[in-house]
């Protein structure tokens, strides 16, 4: 396959609808987000929904990201990643990755298989549960991923590489059900 | 002591409009919470609640008028109810009040927020609608 058709098959058969790779620079990630609600006009409570999640998604990558950025301005690096946002049939699919350190990724694999076990009562119970806890050294509120699954009202879909000795590429898919209405 | 006054905006991040009268008590927080530095953010309206619980001592009425806030943001919300509720259980008159958009079909999530924040902090919050 040539490399139009291939890039044809991703960005227009897949309904690509954001793709983007790099720095996420909080200017950048305004305007993509503000990209989302343009793009899901139709349904306002969906775009809701992902613009949601994307925040939570993507502040985690500034945060976390092992793949950081440095300037001047801010010594402590923006972190680089990926996050996708397709549209399928039935539903949106959101996908966030990123370079991850043992130290983070131990307890994101933990927290995710922790969500996934959990009926939406406990996942509650679970959010009130790690809110009480100290803010994470990075200053995250130890929650995100907690509300991204309460968001999108459907489990996460996690993978993670080992790349060398401590490195790890980490990815994070959820679905948002175009039917959902917020409604139990 | 002074009042807060702080003009929210909608840019790369948002900061809610925060507005502290220190002579009525009446304290409000509304529109959108998303910040770069969160803690940094929070901790000058956390020290006046604390200032205010110490010295002033008079009713505090709180209403919140957000129409988003982060996970971030959420657990500085917990953090202040947290002090409202050690204030009420030290003899201190506070109300809580939480106005939400009736009309938004998405409603369902952030009354439940509101619901977990009860039952986390102890504390009564009152749901008012918008408009009323």
């Amino acid at each position: 396959m040539d490399i139009g058709s291939e890039f044809y098959e991703y960005m227009v058969q897949d309904n690509v609808l954001i793709s983007y790779a790099g720095q996420f620079d909080s200017n950048l990630l305004s305007a993509l987000a503000s990209n989302i609600e343009n793009n899901i006009k139709s349904n306002p409570v969906i775009a809701k929904k992902i613009y949601k999640i994307f925040i939570e998604l993507t502040h985690n990558i500034s945060l976390y990201s092992l793949e950081r950025i440095v300037t001047e301005k801010i010594p402590e690096g923006v972190g680089c990643g990926t996050i996708i946002l397709k549209e399928f049939n039935d539903y949106y699919l959101l996908t966030s990755a990123n370079m991850a350190s043992k130290i983070d990724i131990d307890p994101i694999i933990e927290r995710c298989s922790a969500i996934n076990s959990l009926s939406r009562e406990q996942l509650r119970d679970y959010k009130r549960q790690q809110r009480k806890l100290p803010s994470s050294r990075k200053g995250g509120g130890n929650i995100g991923l907690i509300q991204v699954a309460l968001t999108a009202d459907n489990p996460l879909d996690f993978k993670h590489v080992t790349l060398n000795e401590g490195e790890y590429f980490y990815l994070v898919s959820v679905k948002i059900n175009k039917n959902a209405t917020g409604e139990e | 002591m002074k009042n807060i006054y702080i003009e929210g905006s909608h840019e790369a991040y948002f900061i809610p409009t925060v507005n502290f009268n220190a002579e009525t008590g009446a304290c409000e927080l509304a529109g959108e919470s998303y910040l770069e530095e969160t803690i940094k953010f929070y901790t000058p309206i956390f020290n006046w609640i604390k200032e205010y619980i110490s010295t002033v001592r008079r009713p505090l009425t709180f209403n919140f008028k957000l129409t988003y806030f982060n996970t971030s943001s959420s657990k500085c919300i917990v953090d202040i109810l947290n002090m409202l509720k050690s204030y009420q259980n030290d003899a201190g008159e506070v109300t809580v009040n939480w106005f939400y958009d009736d009309e938004d079909e998405d409603i369902e999530e952030e009354l439940e927020e509101v619901e977990d924040f009860m039952l986390e902090t102890g504390l009564k919050i009152n749901l008012i609608p918008f408009g009323q």
